[in-house]
C-alpha cells in the first residue's frame, strides 16, 4: 500500500458489471465490506442465536447485550411504542458499527468514510421520517415548521429557519459519521507514516519514531471508541428524528 | 434530547408467575429467585442508564459542531440554488447564508436542549 494518507480511501472495482446510462455498478472494494459487514452481522447474530441456553454461552452473551443495547436505546428516546422501529434502528446501528469496526483492520476499507455512503443513509432516515410523520399526522405534520404564538410579521422568517433547520439533518447526520472516520483514518495514517520516514534515518531516527508510534497506539484506541460512538451517536439521532414524528409528545 | 420519560423501567421482563405448588419449598425457592433477579434487574439498568447517560455526553459533543456548519452549508446552498434560478447571484446566497447561520444556532441550542423540540408543538392541539 502507498505511503501517502488518502489511497486507503480509493475505490477499485473488484468485478466489472454492467453500467447504466453512464453510472458504473462494478462491484468494487467498498461493495465488498458492506457485504462483508452485513455477513459478519448475520453471522454473529445467527451463531448467538443457534442454541439458546438459560445460561448464556459467550456468543449468546454477546448476541444478548447487543439486543439488550439498541433496545434500551430505543426505548428511552421514543418509548415502548417506538419499539416498531427497533428492526429499523438495530439494522442501522450494526451496519454503521461493523462497517467503522471492519475498517480498523489493517488494510481493510472503510465503507463509511466515504460521504456517499453515508448521505444515502441519512436521506433514507429522514425519508422515512417524513414519510412516518405524514402517514401519522397528515398535513398536521408541516405544524413542525410554524410555531405556535409566534407573531404573524416574522412567522414565514421563523418558519423558513424551522425548514433550514430540518433539512440540515440528513447533512450533519452524514457530515459527523462520514467526516470521524475519515479525518480519524487519516491522522492514524500520517502518524503511522512519520514512524516509517523517521526509521529510515538511522538510529537517531529510529528512537526519535517511538514517538509517532506511541500516538499510533493511543490513536488506535481512540479511534476504536469513535468507531463505537460516531454508530451509537448515528443510531440514537435516527431515534431522536423518528421520534419527532412519531409521538410528539414528550 | 429527550430523557423525559427515563424514569419508569417497568414493563420489562414480566414476572414468572410464582407456582404454588404443594411443596413450600418450591413456592420459597420460586420467590427468592424472582427477588434476585428483580434487584439484578434494577441494578442493570443503573449501569445501563449510566453508560448510555455517558455516551449522550459524547454525542452531544460530537454533534454541537457538525449541527451548526450543516445548517449553514443548507442555507447556503438553498440560496446558491435560487440564484441559478433567477440569476441573481450574490444576493439570495448572502441572504440565505444568514438564514442559515440562524437555523445553525437554533440546531446547536436545541442539541444542547436549550430550546425545546420542533416536534413538541404537535402535540399542542390534536
Amino acid at each position: 500500500m502507498a505511503n501517502d494518507p488518502l489511497s486507503q480511501f480509493q475505490i477499485k472495482p473488484i468485478v466489472d458489471m454492467f453500467s447504466v446510462g453512464g453510472m458504473d455498478f462494478s462491484f468494487t472494494n467498498s461493495s465488498l465490506f458492506m457485504v462483508a459487514a452485513a455477513g459478519t452481522i448475520g453471522a454473529i447474530l445467527f451463531a448467538a442465536s443457534r442454541s439458546a441456553q438459560l445460561v448464556p454461552s459467550r456468543i449468546q452473551s454477546i448476541g444478548e447485550l447487543w439486543y439488550e443495547f439498541v433496545a434500551n436505546m430505543v426505548r428511552q428516546v421514543m418509548g415502548n411504542e417506538g419499539m416498531k422501529f427497533f428492526p429499523f434502528v438495530f439494522t442501522v446501528f450494526s451496519f454503521v458499527l461493523m462497517c467503522n469496526l471492519l475498517g480498523m483492520f489493517p488494510y481493510f476499507f472503510t465503507v463509511t468514510s466515504h460521504v456517499v455512503v453515508t448521505a444515502a443513509l441519512a436521506v433514507f432516515i429522514i425519508a422515512m421520517v417524513v414519510v412516518v410523520g405524514l402517514a401519522k399526522h397528515g398535513l398536521h405534520f408541516f405544524k413542525l415548521f410554524v410555531p405556535s404564538g409566534v407573531p404573524m410579521a416574522i412567522l414565514p422568517f421563523i418558519s423558513l429557519i424551522e425548514v433550514i433547520s430540518f433539512l440540515s439533518r440528513p447533512v450533519s447526520l452524514a457530515l459527523r459519521l462520514f467526516g470521524n472516520m475519515m479525518a480519524g483514518h487519516i491522522v492514524l495514517k500520517v502518524f503511522t507514516g512519520f514512524v516509517v520516514s523517521l526509521g529510515a534515518l538511522g538510529i537517531g531516527g529510529i528512537i526519535g519514531a517511538l514517538f509517532p508510534l506511541a500516538m499510533g497506539v493511543a490513536l488506535t484506541g481512540f479511534e476504536f471508541l469513535v468507531a463505537f460512538l460516531q454508530a451509537f451517536v448515528f443510531a440514537i439521532l435516527t431515534c431522536v428524528y423518528l421520534n419527532d414524528a412519531l409521538h410528539p409528545g414528550h | 434530547m429527550a430523557q423525559g420519560g427515563s424514569g419508569e423501567n417497568g414493563g420489562k421482563a414480566p414476572e414468572k408467575p410464582v407456582i404454588a405448588g404443594p411443596d413450600k419449598r418450591f413456592s420459597e425457592i420460586s420467590a427468592r429467585i424472582a427477588a434476585e433477579r428483580r434487584e439484578a434487574e434494577a441494578a442493570q439498568t443503573q449501569t445501563g442508564q449510566r453508560t448510555t447517560a455517558l455516551g449522550k455526553t459524547w454525542g452531544t459533543a460530537f454533534r454541537l459542531g457538525t449541527e451548526f456548519v450543516a445548517a449553514v452549508l443548507v442555507g447556503g446552498g438553498i440560496g446558491y440554488l435560487i440564484d441559478r434560478l433567477l440569476g441573481t447571484l450574490p444576493w439570495f446566497l448572502i441572504i440565505m447564508l444568514l438564514v442559515g447561520f440562524a437555523a445553525g444556532i437554533l440546531n446547536m441550542a436545541r442539541a444542547a436542549g436549550r430550546v425545546p423540540k420542533a416536534g413538541d408543538r404537535l402535540n399542542d392541539e390534536p
